[in-house]
């Protein structure tokens, strides 16, 4: 459970997660957004779908993987949200892409 | 960009930046890659563009390194920033990712100023969403002004416990508790190493501050904390501890976990630069002298990543390894070394005074280290609990790495960043060896991913 | 002193039938396979960091193409192949691990004209050598491997495969662990951190120097991988084995898409692809090197277009066993009886025969049929002892 300090201002770009567009500040990586978002979980392990979300926010744990403009295990913390970027919870190994 | 430098420099924290700016004094051609968007690494994170509310907030500490980040800003160094570094190797060669590229790069010195991480803190229930490392919440309060909202509990250890438990509270988080797992043997332990200095009279201070902050506010502090535990089945829920004799579960919200940083060294076992093991603080840090020199001809280390000093000591200990780089390429002579090292050297000593008094007052306590449980996922990216690693033991296993190959432990993407202290801690523990006779993972690269297409397209330095 | 105090050993040893020198994917089967039999085994072992060509290891159980000019070769390594299934259903009977061996049948693929037809040519005349045996494996071209892989789009040099059913693949990280949990199960001593510097024989006993302790026994095995060579002279065989390095990469886990292994590929239970593999003379330096990994990319980029995409989580570097024609040397000592040395670099596909016919030649002394092919002898080695 997270919260911004103060309301929103200065530049914003508008994001889509899970299909829903949320308006978030610029300079957010996208694991800030997702937690100051209050999502539940980010990811779904491989092993056991078991649910993470991220932990070190320094690019260390590798927990925040999550999807990225279709491109799935990239590092929430390590990216910083674009305006039209579509993001989705990464559930479990990933796909090979046609 | 170019392909071929005097100096690369690995980190734009403070020990890459004063580097930066005493090589390029010296007239070498420097190239600085930092992962992060902004320099500052972890400790001056974001401060270029910290708003004053904020540094205000983060106290003088964090408003030094915009000095440092201006005058680094200033040289005339390359600096890429978000390169991400994937590869070196002996010869010098520099592999990095930067804006979707693979690339390469030469140096005739490397200096790995790549600094420290949180040292895994493996309690059960430790990989439930809702747990986080104490410096996660350091970094969104600085790069983003977010902070927990809900009930917060921060556990562990360490000068940064807290400093980050009173900014939190200071920025208008509710932290409800601050469970300090610091053995009460410690204080006994470490008062033979208080130095009798000023500045650690000032630390002293600090640390009252900090604990004032924290009382006034009405969080509660448990101290000699044992079994802590993080409870729930999809996200944490609750936080059960036993301190002050007594167990007790809290409700939590937001669980910050933090039991000391250690170097970040993937980039000297990669490069099989010798490391010694540090009992004191338990981590190992590679065998360098003053100047930063490994046992690998080409390679230095400055910062925290040669073993936990500090923001001020790492400054220092970058500009004498870059006085050190411009030696060994004859660009200055001993003598010219020498003589600007003088007040680096004196500084170093200063800043350094402090760190046996503080390396023993909040060493870590053992039952944080060896998870009993067996339960307890001690490799995240895996999923690998206690238990299988005990298993494998069992099983007349003897080392990291074939227990790596038999239960996948340090298999997955952080390659043992988060997993490898504690796979050997627990390897010495059933075995009743030291540490260092067990070893470590042998770390191998990508250091970080880097996909086929990068590498199959990456044009090779030649 | 005395034994490290793991599984089942105890400090003082009772006299053992056999010694296993090697706990690698070749010692442990033969050593699992005696055990099994009833005698008492000791395998000894290097400690964490040896150079174990076992953990760089593919996982391939491969057959076709392999044993041209020498057909008891080929026909030792389809005996293995066709064994293999019963051989894991065994270990997971004894030891409760599933070694992930699966055998959905092969491809080798070819890039280009000339590779399509080499390797037909070089298949005939394993085919014929094999005769009037049956050599089994088609040469299918681009359209019909395509079909078989609908997920994977091949690139546009692949003209075709060679296909072989009875290729499989296993993970052989698990399969070094069963057949030491197995070995242990059998009653076997399993001693790791017991590196050997000197044999002798003495008192008719084959004695073993550990920096620790020594070991003895009647009859002896090394399968030393690369120190067997410096071991097997001390008792009167010479084993012209050298170190091959072989590197390999590895991807993020994937949801299964390639459901065959294939000669340089493969996808791993756990869903990670394998990329392999080079093969280079580099003496003992382990290292990865960036300009062999960017060939191997390549490689499995030409030949299927969609890996690019992944990412790349970690690299092997391992040291294959070579021999100068690629092909397993078996030997018993003449001058000194009841001594084996075993170098080849197919241990993973060869197991399954390691742990049924090689124990019965070491225990019973029975020599398989057409073994003489596979004495060192062949390389007309000049024996200075």
């Amino acid at each position: 459970m997270f919260k911004r300090r103060y309301d929103v201002k200065g530049p914003t770009v508008t994001v889509t997660i899970e299909d829903k567009e949320i308006t978030v500040p610029a300079s957010e990586t996208v694991a800030a957004a997702l937690l100051a978002e209050g999502f539940a979980y980010t990811r779904t392990t491989p092993v056991s779908g078991a649910l993470r979300t991220p932990y070190c926010l320094m690019g260390t744990c590798f927990d925040c993987l999550v999807e990225i403009d279709g491109i799935p295990n990239r590092q929430a913390c390590q990216t910083r949200v674009r305006d039209g970027m579509r993001i989705k919870i990464q559930k479990g190994a990933r796909d090979i892409e046609s | 960009m170019k392909t071929h430098y005097d100096l690369i420099i690995i980190g734009a924290g403070p020990a890459g930046m004063a580097a930066a700016e005493t090589a390029a004094d010296c007239g070498l051609s420097v190239l600085v890659l930092g992962e992060d968007r902004l320099p500052g690494g972890q400790v001056y994170r974001d401060v270029e563009q910290a708003e004053p509310g904020l540094i205000k907030l983060l106290g003088p500490d964090y408003e030094e390194g915009k000095t440092l980040v201006g005058r680094f800003r200033g040289t005339s160094v390359d600096y890429a920033p978000e390169a991400v570094v994937w590869e070196v190797e002996p010869d010098l060669t520099v592999g990095f990712l930067a804006q979707g590229d693979a690339r390469q790069v030469r140096g005739r010195r490397i200096l790995i100023a790549s600094g420290a991480r949180e040292r895994p803190v493996p309690i059960p229930g430790w990989t439930l969403p809702g747990v986080m490392a104490v410096t996660a919440a350091d970094i969104l309060l600085k790069s983003h002004g977010i902070i927990p909202a809900g009930d917060t509990v921060l556990a562990g250890s360490g000068p940064l416990l807290l400093q980050t438990a009173s900014r939190l509270i200071d920025s208008g988080a509710s932290v409800r508790a601050v469970l300090d797992t610091t053995p009460f043997s410690n204080h006994l332990a470490s008062l033979p190493y208080l130095p009798k200095a000023l500045f650690a009279a000032d630390y002293l201070r600090k640390g009252l501050a900090m604990k004032r902050v924290i009382r006034r506010s009405g969080t509660m502090i448990y101290r000699n904390v044992k079994r802590l535990e993080a409870l729930g089945s999809n996200f944490v829920e609750s936080v059960r501890f036993t301190g002050n004799g007594t167990t007790r579960e809290m409700k939590v919200n937001t669980l910050l976990l933090h039991n000391g940083v250690v170097p970040e060294n993937q980039i000297t076992f990669l490069l099989a630069c010798a490391h010694e093991w540090y009992d004191v603080q338990r981590y190992w840090r590679p065998v360098v002298d003053i100047w930063g020199n490994t046992s690998m001809p080409g390679i230095g280390v400055a910062g925290d990543a040669a073993g936990i000093s500090g923001a001020k000591a790492a400054e220092v200990s970058g500009h004498l390894a870059a006085l050190e780089a411009a030696f060994a390429l004859r660009v200055i002579s001993e003598a010219e070394k020498d003589l600007k090292s003088v007040p680096f050297k004196k500084r170093l000593s200063r800043e350094r005074a402090v760190r046996p008094f503080l390396d023993r007052l909040f060493r870590p306590d053992p039952d944080l280290l060896v998870p009993r449980d067996d339960h307890t996922v001690v490799c995240r990216c895996e999923e690998v609990t206690a238990g299988q690693i005990r298993k494998a033991l069992e099983l007349g296993t003897t080392g990291p790495n074939q227990l790596k190959s038999q239960t996948r432990c340090g298999m997955g993407p952080c390659q043992g960043r988060m997993c490898g202290l504690t796979l050997s801690e627990i390897i010495a523990d059933y075995r009743k060896v030291a540490v260092p006779e067990v070893g470590y993972l042998r770390i191998r690269p990508p250091i970080k991913p880097i996909t086929v297409e990068q590498l199959s397209t990456m044009r090779l330095i030649g | 002193m005395g034994s490290c105090n793991m599984g089942n050993v105890i400090s003082t040893n009772p006299a053992a039938d056999v010694l296993v020198v090697g706990g690698g994917i070749v010692g442990s089967a033969v050593a699992f396979g005696m055990a099994e039999q009833g005698p008492r085994v000791i395998m000894l072992d290097e400690g964490d960091v040896a150079f174990r060509a076992a953990r760089g290891n593919v996982g391939l159980v491969w057959y076709h193409g392999k044993g041209k000019g020498m057909p008891r070769y080929q026909e030792w390594c389809l005996e293995s192949t066709l064994k293999w299934t019963k051989f894991a259903e065994r270990l997971h009977e004894v030891t409760g691990i599933d070694v992930s061996y699966q055998k959905p049948g092969g491809l080798h693929f070819c890039l280009g004209e000339e590779e399509f037809e080499s390797r037909r040519n070089l298949l005939e005349t394993i085919r014929r050598e094999a005769a009037p045996k049956p050599y089994d494996f088609q040469m299918l071209d681009r359209k019909t491997t395509q079909e078989m892989l609908p997920r994977m789009t091949l690139g546009e040099s692949v003209v075709g495969a060679s296909f072989c059913v009875h290729e499989g693949h296993v993970n052989p990280l698990f399969l070094l662990r069963a057949l030491h949990n197995g070995f242990k199960k059998f009653g076997g001593f399993y001693h790791p951190e017991h590196p050997v510097f000197e044999i002798r024989h003495s008192g008719g006993e084959y004695v073993v120097e550990t920096p620790k302790r020594s070991f003895s026994a009647k009859k002896l095995v090394i399968a030393a991988g690369n120190g067997t060579p410096r071991l097997a002279k001390m008792v009167g065989m010479h084993i012209p084995a050298f170190p091959e390095k072989g590197q390999v990469l590895l991807t993020e886990r994937v949801r299964p898409c390639l459901p065959f292994p294939c000669n340089r590929i493969r996808q791993t239970g756990d869903g990670n692809f394998i990329l392999g593999s080079s093969q280079q003379d580099a003496g003992y330096d382990v290292k990865i090197e960036t300009e062999v990994i960017q060939s191997i990319s390549k490689h499995a980029v030409k030949v299927f277009p969609l890996l690019a995409q992944l990412r790349i989580a970690r690299s092997w570097a391992g040291l294959r066993v070579m021999t100068p024609d690629a092909k397993p040397i078996y030997e018993s000592s003449e001058s000194f009886p009841g001594a084996f040395a075993i170098a080849l670099h197919s241990g993973v596909s060869l197991a399954a025969v390691h742990a049924t016919n090689i124990p019965r030649w070491v225990l019973d002394e029975k020599r398989p049929e057409g073994f003489e092919s596979f004495s060192s002898r062949r390389f007309n080695v000049q024996k200075t002892l």
